[in-house]
């Protein structure tokens, strides 16, 4: 530290708010501290000792993204085109949804839950009143088939070595214009990025997400494509006038063609709008394991960004 | 840098906990009064902090475990004010005993003040944390959830912004 570092702190301690602290409350083994320490412990178990830390990685449901897949970059910018498109504005139903807030927070035992209270909002608006709150999360809504209507059907995080976030589903209530029952539960310290898509009713004429567009016929021809060579599933693909669009490796990164040989072999398969198809493929067929951490590795020990990365603090 | 902190040495993860705890409750409540100026708010970020201290104390690295629980601390103040109140009220008890503490705010030169206002709230916290809280900059990547290396360079431009505010309003600095 310089000696201009050291001026400045003092210049900085001299904004610092005088506290005066009641003795009682400010000892850790006063009567107050005591009782809030044995309250927290009582709340639950201390969290499990983990030896390792896990790389960052980003965790996909594998029965979630058939339903609702659009992995990467490009993959996503297209399913918030996708989904903005097919959402009704706002503006459309009247002046009040610009007053109310879109989503409700309530915090409890550690948890930021988040209700979507306007169904039907811009998932702009979503994102923003998260980002208030420091989340990086795209949350919206997608009109989805009967039984996943109140279900997630698509889901990735990216939390690092953090904890997650946990989706709060509610079958058959999450109508187009009205109810709508499902909530996410956030940790208070969560630091990842996660986008999360409900299914809702779909509003009359408005076509479903999602591969419960394919018949049975066409979901058997698309599994049929898992186990096979990436070139034969080019060619059984571009027969049928459909294109295929790559995921590989354990964080499931978007790849281009040339980034995969025609010698690896398809693992997983998930159908996209438009005549797309993800392949996830692999050189063995089998889904990547998660990397080894080397000795060397410095993983990040951070303990929470999630608020943190709001607007207010980065 | 250590990932996970060693078990105590009775290996007793309450052990450990409770040794945090009165290690830096009085610290966390000290930065929550100034960052806050309300006591009843103060007495729910403690609360909430090291309720999450509790449910994550694998996480909480072997090493400045002080800076670690300052980074949730910043966390749980953004969502602080717009929480709603939760079920099981932790903090009730220690909330009433803080009713009689006070925050003052200082009578600093307004040059200072004037320059610091007209930081980024990034950059206030930044020097916030290194003046008011005696964060290192190793503690500060801790509390940032960030490399130290970036810490530095965080904290470094933050100064430079600082001392360029405060020689435009005071030249004689």
């Amino acid at each position: 530290m310089t000696d201009n570092d050291e001026q400045q702190d003092r210049l900085v301690r001299l904004l610092s708010p005088e506290i005066h602290l009641p003795r009682t409350a400010s000892q850790p083994t006063g009567a107050a501290a005591e009782d809030l320490r044995q309250l927290i412990m009582g709340q639950s178990e201390p969290g499990a000792w983990t030896a390792e830390t896990p790389k960052r990685h980003r965790i996909w449901s594998p029965r979630r993204r058939l339903a609702f897949a659009i992995p990467g970059v490009v993959g996503l910018a297209a399913l918030a085109l996708v989904v903005t498109a097919v959402l009704p504005r706002s503006s459309a139903l009247g002046p009040a949804p610009a007053q109310a807030d879109a989503l409700r927070f309530t915090q409890s035992n550690g948890y930021l839950t988040i209700r979507i209270v306007d169904p039907v909002a811009d998932p702009k608006r979503y994102k923003a009143e998260l980002a208030r709150h420091g989340l990086d999360i795209d949350l919206t809504l997608a009109p989805a088939q009967a039984d996943q209507i109140g279900r997630v059907v698509f889901q990735e995080q990216d939390n690092g070595n953090g904890p997650s976030l946990k989706e709060i589903e509610a079958p058959g209530e999450c109508s187009a214009n009205g109810n709508c029952s499902v909530a996410i539960q956030v940790p208070l310290d969560y630091q990842g990025y996660a986008r999360i898509v409900f299914g809702r009713a779909p509003k009359p004429g408005e076509d479903i997400q999602g591969d419960s567009l394919l018949s049975p016929d066409q979901q058997k021809q698309l599994d049929a494509l898992v186990g096979q060579r990436v070139s034969d599933a080019r060619r059984l693909l571009a027969g049928r006038g459909q294109t295929a669009t790559y995921r590989v490796g354990y964080e499931s990164t978007e790849a281009s063609a040339a980034q995969v040989p025609g010698s690896w072999y398809v693992y997983q398969v998930a159908p996209l709008t438009g005549n797309l198809v993800v392949l996830w493929a692999s050189a063995d067929g089998k889904p990547p394991a998660r990397p080894r951490a080397s000795a060397s590795a410095q993983p990040s020990t951070g303990p929470s960004t999630g608020p943190s990365t709001g607007p207010s603090t980065r | 840098m250590a990932r996970a902190a060693p078990r105590s040495r009775d290996g007793d993860p309450a052990a450990r906990f409770e040794t945090l705890y009165r290690l830096c409750y009085e610290d966390l409540l000290r930065y929550a009064l100034r960052r806050t100026g309300r006591p009843e708010i103060a007495a729910d970020v403690v609360a909430d902090t090291f309720l999450v201290a509790w449910r994550r104390l694998a996480d909480i690295p072997a090493e400045q475990p002080r800076a670690w629980l300052f980074g949730v601390a910043r966390n749980v103040l953004a969502n602080q004010y717009r929480a709603e109140r939760r079920g099981v009220d932790l903090a009730a008890r220690l909330r009433t005993e803080l009713s009689d503490a006070t925050v003052v705010q200082p009578d600093a030169p307004a040059e200072v003040s004037a320059a610091f206002r007209t930081l980024s709230e990034t950059d206030q916290e930044l020097l916030r944390l290194v003046a008011w809280e005696g964060l290192s900059a190793a503690e500060l990547s801790q509390a940032l959830g960030c490399s130290a290396n970036a810490a530095r360079i965080r904290l470094h431009r933050a100064r430079q912004r600082f001392a360029e505010a405060l020689r435009e309003l005071t030249p004689a600095i």
